[in-house]
C-alpha cells in the first residue's frame, strides 16, 4: 500500500460541527416529507415509533460513519480501502457515488427554492389571492413540470453555483460559517411560525390529528416501516456524510454525543415543521387530507403557497416558510458537493480542482432532472433506495472490521455518553435493512404488474426495480473496473494528530 | 389522550436534544479550562 500523506482542514470548534452536521442532517425530509407521512400513516402512532428508529437505525449508523471518518481521515472510498483492504475501495467509492447522484437531482429542489422565494417577494401571493389553486398549478406544471424546464434548470444552475462558492472557501471559511448562520435560522423560522400558526381558528384540529395515538397503528408493519424510512432519509444515517464531515473532527471528539444530537436536533426540526404545516392546512384548508396527500410538491408550491396567500400575514408567512426550507435545502446540498470534493481531494487534487469538478458533473447530471420531471422522479426513486444499501455496506464495514474494537479504539475513549448498547444494535442492521429495502422493493413491484423488470424510457419506468437494478449495476461495475486506479491514487489523508 | 402524547413527544424530542447540547457546551467550557 502506498504512502498516506499528510496535511488538511479541521473545524474552528465542536459548536462548528455541531451545526454542520445538524445542517446536513435537517432538509426537506424533515419540513415537506415529514409533515405528509404523519398525514399518511394516522398521527401519533407513526412519532412515536421514529422515536424508536432514531435509536436502532440512525444513531448506531451515525456512529459507524463518523468513526470511519474520524479514524482514517479520509473520505468513504479511501476509508474502506484503508480500513478494510484495497479490494473493498470500490464499495467504499460507490457509496459516495450514491450520495453525489442523490444530490444531483437534490439540488433542483434547491432551484425550485430559490424560484419561489423570488416569487412571494415580487408580489406573486397577491396574483394568488385572485387566482387560487388553479393558478399556483399553472405557474408550478409551466414551471417545473414541463419538459423542457429551462427555468427551472437556470435556477438549478444558480444553486450549484451557491453551493461551490461556499464549497471552494474551505471547512473553516465556508461550510461552517454558513451552517452557523443556517442552522439556528431554520430552528428559529420554524419556531417563529409555529407561534403564528397556532394562533389560526382551527388550528388545534392539525396538532390533534398529528399526536392522536390509534392503538391499532402499533400492530401495522406498514407504519413501522415508513417510520424507519422517515429516520432513514430524514437524519443522514448511513448516507456517507457524516464521516466526510469527522475526517476533520478533532481528535477528542465525542462520536456518539454528536450522532445523539443529531438525530434528536433532526427529529426536533421535524416536529416544528410538523406543527407549523399540519395546523396551518387544517386551520385554512377546506379539505385538509386531500392537501396532506398532494405530493411533496403540490403540498409546498401549489396548496401551501395558496393558504399563505389567503392569510392574514401571509407574506410573512410564506416568506418565513420558504427561506427556511432554502436554508434546510442549501445546508444538505453543501454536504452532498463536500462528499464529492473530499473523495477527489484524497485522490490529490486541490480544494479548488475537485470543487470545479464535482459542480461540472452536477451541472451535466443534474440537467437531465431539471429539465425533465420524469427523469427526476426517477432519480429520486433509484437513489433514494440506493441509500438504505450505502447504510448495509457501513454495517457490515464495522462488523468486518469489529464492533467491540470501535468501541474500545475510538467510540468509548472520546465520550461522555457510555450507552454501548446505541452502538452494537449496528449487528441487527441487516436485519431492519432486509425488512425496510424489501418493502420498498417489494412495493415497486407491486405499482408495475407484469412490467417491473423494465426500465426503459427512465420516465415511463421511473419506480420500477428494473431501472433501480440497472442503474446501481451499471455504477457499480464502472467502480469495480476502476478500483486498482483508484485505490493507487487514494493516498492524501487529512491528518490533524 | 393526544394531549398527552404531544407532550411526551415534546418533552422527549426537545428535552433530548436540550440535554445533548448542553453537555455539548458543558464539554466546550471544560476544554477551553
Amino acid at each position: 500500500m502506498a504512502e498516506i500523506k499528510q496535511g488538511g482542514d479541521q473545524f474552528a470548534s465542536r459548536w462548528g460541527l455541531i451545526a454542520t452536521v445538524l445542517g446536513m442532517a435537517v432538509g426537506t425530509g424533515n419540513i415537506w416529507r415529514f409533515p405528509r407521512e404523519v398525514a399518511s400513516n394516522n398521527g401519533g402512532a407513526f412519532i412515536l415509533i421514529c422515536f424508536l428508529a432514531l435509536f436502532f437505525w440512525a444513531v448506531p449508523l451515525i456512529c459507524a460513519e463518523s468513526v470511519f471518518g474520524k479514524k482514517t481521515r479520509m473520505a468513504n472510498a479511501g476509508a474502506f480501502k484503508v480500513l478494510l483492504g484495497e479490494k473493498w475501495t470500490w464499495v467504499g467509492a460507490w457509496c459516495a457515488m450514491v450520495c453525489v447522484m442523490l444530490g444531483c437531482y437534490y439540488v433542483v429542489v434547491l432551484g425550485w427554492v430559490m424560484k419561489y422565494l423570488s416569487l412571494i417577494f415580487t408580489g406573486f401571493l397577491t396574483q394568488v389571492q385572485a387566482g387560487g389553486t388553479d393558478l399556483t398549478s399553472e405557474v408550478w406544471k409551466n414551471f417545473a413540470m414541463t419538459p423542457p424546464a429551462v427555468e427551472a434548470w437556470v435556477w438549478f444552475v444558480a444553486a450549484v453555483l451557491i453551493a461551490a462558492a461556499i464549497i471552494v472557501r474551505g471547512v473553516q471559511g465556508g461550510i461552517e460559517t454558513a451552517n452557523k448562520i443556517m442552522i439556528p435560522a431554520v430552528f428559529i423560522l420554524l419556531a417563529i411560525l409555529l407561534v403564528r400558526v397556532i394562533m389560526l381558528p382551527g388550528a388545534w384540529k392539525g396538532l390533534e390529528y398529528m399526536y392522536h395515538v390509534e392503538l391499532v397503528d402499533f400492530t401495522r408493519p406498514s407504519v413501522w416501516l415508513a417510520a424507519f424510512t422517515q429516520a432513514a432519509w430524514s437524519s443522514g444515517a448511513g448516507w456517507g456524510m457524516f464521516h466526510v464531515y469527522f475526517v476533520y473532527a478533532a481528535k477528542d471528539e465525542d462520536i456518539m454525543l454528536n450522532a445523539f444530537t443529531a438525530t434528536f436536533g433532526d427529529m426536533v426540526a421535524a416536529m416544528l415543521a410538523g406543527m407549523v404545516v399540519l395546523p396551518a392546512v387544517f386551520a385554512l384548508a377546506p379539505d385538509p387530507m386531500a392537501v396532506m396527500k398532494s405530493g411533496a410538491n403540490g403540498l409546498t408550491f401549489v396548496n401551501l403557497t395558496n393558504l399563505f396567500a389567503h392569510t392574514t400575514g401571509g407574506f410573512v408567512m410564506a416568506a418565513l416558510f420558504f427561506v427556511a426550507l432554502f436554508s434546510a435545502a442549501l445546508s444538505s446540498v453543501i454536504a452532498m458537493v463536500e462528499l464529492g470534493c473530499r473523495n477527489l481531494m484524497d485522490m490529490g487534487f486541490s480544494r479548488p480542482k475537485a470543487t470545479g469538478l464535482v459542480t461540472a458533473f452536477f451541472l451535466i447530471v443534474g440537467t437531465w432532472s431539471a429539465l425533465d420531471n420524469g427523469i427526476f422522479e426517477n432519480q429520486d426513486m433509484v437513489w433514494g433506495v440506493a441509500l438504505l444499501m450505502v447504510g448495509l455496506f457501513y454495517s457490515i464495514a464495522a462488523m468486518k472490521y469489529g464492533v467491540e474494537k470501535l468501541w474500545k479504539e475510538d467510540i468509548a475513549p472520546c465520550s461522555d455518553m457510555h450507552v454501548k448498547w446505541m452502538w452494537t444494535v449496528i449487528k441487527f442492521f441487516p436485519v431492519e435493512f432486509a425488512l425496510v429495502w424489501g418493502w420498498w422493493f417489494y412495493q415497486s413491484m407491486t405499482w408495475y404488474p407484469g412490467e417491473w423488470f423494465k426500465f426503459w424510457p427512465l420516465q415511463k419506468y421511473a419506480y420500477t426495480p428494473g431501472s433501480m437494478v440497472v442503474e446501481w449495476t451499471l455504477l457499480a461495475v464502472i467502480l469495480f473496473v476502476l478500483n486498482g486506479a483508484m485505490a493507487k491514487k487514494l493516498v492524501h489523508a487529512n491528518k490533524l494528530d | 389522550m393526544w394531549q398527552l402524547n404531544m407532550v411526551v413527544c415534546i418533552a422527549v424530542g426537545f428535552g433530548a436534544f436540550g440535554w445533548a447540547l448542553k453537555r455539548t457546551m458543558d464539554a466546550e467550557k471544560k476544554k477551553k479550562g
